[in-house]
């Protein structure tokens, strides 16, 4: 996590349709205010995003209508999985035993993990009704056992230092505070304030959430 | 509902070491699962029928409707398509 918008740069963009002159990249410390295009979608235009990860994705039998209610999966995903797969040996030799995953939209990052972390259970939750529907299918499509629940962030979970694995892919993009609840798929990026006002949320708790190597 | 899993021993083993046994009891008693040991350190790994049944217990029987229920306050938190929902009213904040 930074506390600025991700530079995504050609080494991460595997677009072979554009080249490197369309890449729209971020400095760090740039504010994306004067950046219309990205506010209101909340995602930096670009086409046909690969995914670098070798490790196969998972399927994702949703459509188009899904996709008005829950976020499709784009850069920041691909770049997410594409991390997890790196971290696959350093999660498997430390007996990864739960993993929590915040704000799971279609779910296919915890799918992902699931079909390649062996012998962990994983938990996933959103606040979105469509997302946890989404997800579902989604697990299902890909075989694997995940348990869903309705949650806003941790709020539902019990501090007692049992999480091996939390993942969250926050909203991140800096909104007016009235766009954070204007949708459902607004939830996916309206960050608020700094786009931090999720994110800080689950800080002062994480301690307690965490277990000893926990990450 | 009862689904089959497959019964995988170690996995069984490395979760019920992240369980509120007592809160698992008390869920398992409510769905009729009967003789599980009262105690994590009563559990004896190389009993393959106790196991099972815990395996059955915890892996197997999942509740597709119905609530869970705070032990502290009664508050119902419902559960749909085997999705529990636990957001608060916004007069519950």
């Amino acid at each position: 996590l930074t506390n600025n918008i991700l530079c995504y740069d050609s080494d991460i963009h595997q677009c072979t349709a554009c080249p490197p002159s369309q890449f729209k990249h971020r400095e760090p410390n740039k504010a994306m205010d004067s950046d219309s295009d990205a506010h209101s979608t909340g995602k930096i235009e670009t086409c046909q995003p690969q995914p670098r990860h070798n490790l196969p994705s998972p399927v994702i039998p949703l459509t188009g209508d899904d996709w008005e209610h829950v976020y499709e999966p784009a850069e920041d995903t691909f770049l997410f999985m594409d991390a997890l797969q790196e971290e696959l040996p350093f999660l498997m030799e430390r007996e990864t035993r739960t993993v929590l995953e915040l704000g799971c939209g279609s779910g296919c990052v915890t799918a992902f993990l699931a079909q390649h972390l062996r012998g962990a259970t994983f938990f996933a939750s959103d606040i979105n009704p469509h997302a946890l529907q989404a997800a579902r299918r989604v697990f299902d499509a890909n075989k694997v056992e995940v348990e869903l629940f309705q949650a806003d962030l941790l709020s539902a979970w019990r501090p007692r230092g049992n999480i091996d694995v939390l993942l969250f892919n926050p909203p991140y993009v800096p909104t007016p505070k009235e766009e954070m609840t204007s949708s459902w798929i607004a939830r996916s990026w309206a960050g608020g304030d700094r786009g931090r006002e999720v994110v800080d949320r689950i800080f002062p708790s994480l301690q307690e959430h965490l277990s000893a190597g926990g990450c | 509902q009862e689904l089959e899993k497959e019964f995988n021993l170690d996995f069984l083993v490395n979760i019920i070491d992240r369980l509120d046994w007592a809160g698992f009891l008390e869920a398992a008693a409510i769905l009729n699962q009967q003789g599980l040991p009262s105690s994590k350190e009563e559990i004896d790994k190389a009993n393959e029928e106790g196991m099972r049944k815990l395996h059955h217990a915890l892996m197997e029987v999942d509740v597709v409707t119905g609530a869970l229920v705070c032990t502290e306050t009664g508050r119902r938190f419902p559960i749909a398509g085997g999705i529990p929902n636990m957001l608060l009213n916004q007069d519950e904040l």
